[in-house]
């Protein structure tokens, strides 16, 4: 079968099918840059839950009496701005990361429990910068509900 | 009956001797390494604080120092500062196995400090963050094929 194609219509074709790529490569580009954002954004959240980590832990050695105490209102400040930061960090609702799907489908808990711990934070950051560390100790496992929270909303480590 | 403890303990204290200079050499290169990321890790905190709080200012100043870790980068994993008896490294062995792979993350990484850097030179906020964000990806690129994971 030969097919008699006419200069006008096989330019209009060529068109179409040009067209037609543009758009496909346009739209894999966009689902390529959306993937970008969202690896960034779950880096960016793991960086602030990561930074609380070393900041929680600085405070533990502080109230163990390993570290002297004079750091005392820097690390408590750095624990609920972190705290703040974490809040902010998941607003952004990427699935990923080490977050269970709970965080979204409890999206509400979860959030109330960042809140929460975020004010908490806060008010032990006021008790930290008066330099009263038992103070502090008596506000501190209030203040850090990190397990209760990775433990509903965190995948388990990898053994 | 032969004595060979003293022979086997002059042995053991050569071998001793000889390794201790290549562990402290690899010593020496993670910390390097890792004073190097603690830098590049506060710069992009600077970064992300900066954003939050609309602080250009810092936000550049962090990017030039980004761009800057970006090109020394490569020399952060010689050959022999990766994981063995006796040092303590995140580093995996798969940078050193599959040194194609890590080059080509690695330059990813390169190419996007940079292009962050001439980004935050200018005062697009929104263009900032998407590029601070792949930024962030090309981290994490390399983090999670490359790096043992930290929690």
């Amino acid at each position: 079968m030969r097919l008699n194609i006419s200069g006008p219509v096989l330019r209009r074709t060529s068109l179409v099918l040009a067209a037609g790529a543009a758009l496909v490569s346009l739209q894999a580009r966009g689902a390529d840059d959306e993937k970008t954002q969202a690896e960034g954004i779950i880096f960016e959240r793991q960086q602030v839950m990561m930074q609380l980590g070393k900041d929680a832990d600085a405070l533990g050695k502080i109230a163990a009496g390993q570290v002297p105490p004079d750091r005392l209102a820097a690390t408590t400040k750095a624990i609920a701005d972190g705290a703040r930061d974490s809040v902010e960090a998941f607003k952004q609702q990427v699935p990923g990361g080490h977050a269970k799907p709970e965080v979204w489908s409890n999206y509400a808990d979860f959030t109330a429990r960042m809140e929460k711990f975020a004010a908490s934070a806060d008010a032990m950051a006021k008790e930290g910068q008066t330099g009263n560390l038992g103070a502090v100790m008596g506000v501190m496992v209030e203040a850090l509900p990190c397990k209760e929270c990775h433990d509903l909303y965190r995948e388990k480590k990898k053994s | 009956m032969k004595r060979r403890f003293p022979m086997l303990t002059i042995f053991t204290l050569a071998g001793g001797l000889l390794t201790a200079p290549v562990l402290a050499g690899a010593a020496d290169q993670v910390r390097t390494r890792v004073a190097g990321f603690r830098q590049l890790g506060a710069a992009y905190k600077a970064v992300a604080d900066g954003l939050r709080s609309n602080d250009l200012a810092r936000v550049r100043a962090a990017s030039g120092q980004i761009g800057g870790a970006s090109r020394t980068i490569y020399s952060w994993f010689p050959r022999g500062s990766g994981p063995r008896p006796g040092v303590k490294t995140a580093a995996r062995a798969e940078i050193w196995s599959r040194a194609g792979d890590f080059r080509t993350a690695a330059d990813a990484f390169t190419r996007q400090a940079q292009a962050f850097q001439r980004v935050a030179a200018g005062g697009d906020l929104n263009a900032i963050k998407a590029e601070s964000r792949k930024l962030g990806a090309t981290c994490k690129g390399c983090h999670d094929n490359f790096r043992v994971a930290s929690d």
